[in-house]
């Protein structure tokens, strides 16, 4: 579980981004979706994903501002930028390149196959 | 608000330095950690243990706070600048259009049609700027309540648009008095008279703010 933890953090940016896509959001409302889509097996640290914020939006890939939450205190939104979305299809490729990678590496060899006679 | 909760976040904050970016930082995240005690109440969990749940899930702030408290402030995150510059240079390329204008019409159409055309090209291309920097100076579209350095990131945005006109409005008026006079050996000066009346409004804003 610790290495998935780690390979999971390191997608720390694209899970925020992928959160964002649809619609503006806080912190605890995508962590709460974070938990929620892994059935509570994996929940950013507060550390990990505001550090990532503050990355995201010093890249110009995210902007944010405050907004009302229900009970009055005010709230800091985060919405995906153009840059964003473009950085997010990027990523995207570049995971689905890097698990076909990844499997075909941990694959085991079937001895009937030709090509790697 | 949860005091236990407040009291942990003070203690992480006790080193930090007191700036806009830290203070906005501590408020955004002791409002979510409070949001997420709430929830975790509401699904039924006791007070103690979900604080020490809440708690636990920070992890370590301090290098974030160290980040952050060296980062340049920003001065608003919600200009958008593609659209300022799209704006300035649509209105650049309207002041040069209407110096061609002039100068082509002119010979066709007469003088005074020509300085008509002129001057409503001029005209729309300085409302366009004038329009955008204004909306710009109002408050971030999506906010409803205003950050604490909202003065001071709106001041700085105003002088920036001053400044952006002005230099605008030398360049327009480089243009017209070249064409109308014909002095172009000398009208470059104006170049030379605008940082300097730059200099006299900064001046005027310092002492004012």
């Amino acid at each position: 579980m610790s290495l998935t933890s780690d390979l999971v953090r390191g997608h720390t940016e694209s899970i925020i981004l992928a959160r964002l896509m649809g619609k503006d959001s806080y912190g605890y409302e995508i962590n709460k979706a974070v938990a929620a889509k892994t059935r509570n097996q994996y929940e950013l640290k507060e550390a990990t994903l505001y550090s990532a914020f503050r990355r995201l939006e010093a890249g110009g890939y995210i902007a944010s501002y405050w907004g009302d939450a229900e009970q009055g205190a005010r709230r800091r939104y985060y919405a995906i930028t153009p840059l964003g979305r473009q950085c997010f299809a990027e990523s995207l490729a570049d995971w689905a390149q890097a698990k076909a990678l990844i499997d075909s590496l941990l694959a085991q060899e079937d001895p009937q196959d030709p090509h790697l006679q | 608000m949860n005091e236990t909760l407040r009291t942990h976040v003070d203690r992480l904050f006790a080193d930090a330095p007191d700036t806009p970016r830290i203070r906005e930082f501590r408020e955004e995240l002791l409002g979510n950690l409070q949001a997420k005690y709430d929830d975790l109440l509401a699904a039924g969990e006791e007070p103690d243990a979900a604080v020490q749940r809440v708690i636990s899930g920070i992890g370590d702030t301090a290098s974030l706070i160290q980040i952050l408290a060296s980062d340049p402030e920003p001065d608003n995150p919600y200009i958008p600048r593609q659209q300022t510059a799209q704006v300035v240079s649509t209105a650049v390329f309207m002041y040069c259009a209407a110096a061609a204008v002039l100068t082509l019409v002119r010979g066709i159409l007469g003088n005074t049609l020509a300085w008509v055309a002129f001057w409503l090209i001029v005209g729309v291309a300085t409302a366009q700027l004038i329009f955008h920097f204004f909306s710009l100076a109002g408050a971030p579209a999506p906010a409803r309540r205003l950050p604490p350095s909202y003065d001071e990131a709106r001041r700085k945005r105003i002088r920036g648009s001053l400044s952006s006109i002005l230099w605008l409005l030398t360049t327009a008026l480089y243009f017209i008095i070249s064409f109308t006079f014909g002095n172009w050996h000398i009208s470059w000066i104006i170049f030379l008279i605008a940082p300097i009346v730059q200099q006299l409004l900064n001046l005027f804003f310092d002492m004012r703010g």
